[in-house]
């Protein structure tokens, strides 16, 4: 394997209380790829992501972003490396969009008012996500599909390089599915960032991501490239009977609909 | 270009402190010079500078108090009076008057301060082990309600000192000590600027733990130091011109509707509008029912309490 792995998980456990989410988790991720997790409902994948930012209250084992434990590290200095947009955020302030999107370069300089660099990461970014148009609504009052380009542009103005996404289609009707895959897809190509993402939509997941965690009640149960995925590996997972049909490389993941 | 932006975001705080400034001077300066039912003798006018130092102080402080609360606890219904902050402070102030210490008052901004805290981890405590998170102001009510109580029972204790405890426990601007409006004006502006330098880590707390964390701020650490700075400008408050209610949910209220949500022009603007709410509703206590004079939290509670309503209603719609 490549020698420059980004993240190392290595025989890392995690949970709250008494409940262990993650068991014995050893793997690696390398730079310039998208990463899916999938896995069942509490599977532990929003923990796997969330561990990276230590708000998991107990943990044991290691995790390495570029070689540093992520103990020594302060949450600002996390911050700086890896970007995270959470499955549902609360907004209960009506900031303007383009408020919010300049938050992000909090993370990388901390002065009272922002730099000229900062409120020019800033501009790109909305530039990337297609959102200048509405930078001066507030982000109470935009669609959901707009939501997301919004955090994604606040990801993407903190210009880290590795960015986690806790399922970032979730939300959005097929259009805007199909906007966002193709904007994360140029993430990875044109600004070269890693991605880590969970999904509940397969189909999103196998169309866009290079690499697949299979995660199974806190463990691994599998690591596959794409051309390594197939249906009976997929259906083990879900315990239920799934199709991949492919039409000239397009891919839709389908679950056998049990009949009486 | 960026250049030019940034120059004009900047200008927009300035603006902004101007205005609240010249709002705060303005109505200060109207409420001086009308003489509405008296003669304007020196004395009357020492008294009215003073009354106006008082509304100033606790309205600048209550407003940035409850920017604070509402942000971290990304509430908009959060409030140092609802959340029980002002009965804690009240409870420090009336155990110094009960036992006989600090007749000059200098102590009281502290004794005020550190029950204040102890209100508002005792309440977050309380609320987060119990209820969570949206239960939280449901809390803060019972608590308010708990400790008014006990401070009417100690005050009943001693009975002499009976009536102005009570009266401060509606709110009063009448304090004529300059020492402790002098130290309660010097802790509210070191505690406000302390509010203002952590503004940018206010606004990134108010979107939640794991949004904030991605904003490089460790949302819990950062949470306490806010909840205790907001709690000891209540105390300020509240030491210098008893409890006074809803200010605190009013005016960032106001001041976000009219400026901004960031708290670098929040703060300021908040500011401006307490203190224009406490010297008006001040003047409007003195008026109505001349010469009987109505404890200032009445004003602000007719005012604030119907206000609360209507924002509960937007917030149940999710249009706050």
């Amino acid at each position: 394997m490549e020698k420059n792995k980004i993240i190392e998980f290595k025989n890392f456990s995690a949970g709250y209380g008494k409940k262990r989410v993650l068991k014995n988790i050893t793997f690696a991720i390398l730079p310039r790829r998208i990463y899916a997790v999938l896995g069942p409902n509490a599977s532990g994948k929003t923990t796997l992501l969330k561990s990276l930012f230590r708000e998991i209250p107990e943990t044991s084992g290691e995790i390495k972003i570029r070689g540093k434990e992520i103990s020594d590290l302060s949450v600002g200095q996390i911050a700086k490396k890896v970007s995270f947009c959470p499955a549902q955020t609360n907004f209960p302030f009506d900031f303007t969009v383009a408020e919010f999107v300049q938050m992000g370069r909090f993370a990388v300089s901390k002065n009272l008012w922002e730099t000229n660099l900062d409120i020019k990461k800033a501009k790109n970014a909305m530039d990337a996500m297609g959102i200048s148009d509405i930078k001066s609504k507030k982000i109470t009052g935009i669609s959901s599909g707009e939501l997301q380009k919004t955090i994604l542009a606040q990801i993407i103005s903190k210009d880290t390089e590795i960015i986690l996404l806790d399922e970032p289609t979730s939300h959005l009707d097929i259009k805007n599915r199909a906007e966002l895959v193709g904007k994360l897809r140029d993430l990875k190509e044109t600004f070269g960032k890693t991605i880590i993402a969970t999904f509940h939509d397969l189909t999103e997941a196998i169309n866009l991501a290079d690499i697949f965690i299979l995660l199974k009640k806190g463990e691994i149960m599998d690591i596959l490239e794409k051309s390594q995925i197939t249906d009976e590996k997929i259906s083990a997972l879900y315990e239920t009977e799934i199709k991949i049909l492919d039409e000239n490389g397009l891919k839709a993941v389908m679950a056998q609909i049990e009949k009486d | 270009m960026a250049d030019y932006k940034e120059k004009m975001k900047k200008n927009r705080f300035f603006r902004i402190l101007v205005l609240a400034a010249s709002l705060i001077a303005a109505v200060s300066i109207i409420s001086l010079l009308l003489p509405l039912f008296s003669n304007l003798t020196e004395t009357i006018l020492k008294l009215r500078i003073m009354r106006i130092s008082v509304a100033v102080i606790a309205g600048c402080s209550l407003a940035v108090a409850g920017v604070i609360f509402q942000m971290v606890f990304s509430n908009p219904l959060a409030d140092p009076y609802l959340l029980g902050n002002s009965s804690g402070a009240a409870f420090g102030v009336a155990g110094l008057a009960i036992l006989g210490i600090s007749k000059s008052g200098v102590f009281h901004p502290l004794a005020a301060g550190f029950f204040s805290c102890l209100t508002a981890a005792a309440v977050l405590k309380i609320g987060r082990t119990r209820f969570g998170r949206n239960s939280l102001i449901l809390t803060g009510v019972a608590v308010n309600f708990f400790l008014s109580a006990i401070v009417i029972f100690v005050v009943t204790l001693k009975r002499k000192e009976a009536y102005s405890i009570l009266y401060f426990m509606m709110g009063d601007l009448g304090e004529t000590r300059t020492k402790l409006i002098l130290v309660c004006g010097i802790i509210s502006a070191t505690f406000i600027i302390l509010a203002f330098l952590k503004s940018r880590t206010l606004n990134a707390i108010s979107f939640g733990k794991s949004l904030s964390r991605q904003l490089g701020v460790q949302s819990e650490k950062e949470s306490e130091k806010l909840l205790m700075i907001a709690s000891v400008l209540t105390g300020s408050a509240v030491a210098v011109g008893g409890i006074i209610g809803f200010v605190g949910l009013m005016s960032p209220h106001i001041a976000r509707k009219l400026f901004s949500s960031d708290a670098r022009l929040l703060i300021p603007a908040s500011m401006g509008i307490g203190a224009g709410i406490l010297v008006f509703s001040d003047f409007a206590a003195r008026s109505i029912l001349y010469p009987v004079e109505i404890p200032v939290g009445v004003i602000t509670a007719i005012l604030g309490a119907p206000f609360f309503i209507w924002l509960y209603g937007k917030k149940q719609n999710n249009r706050v």
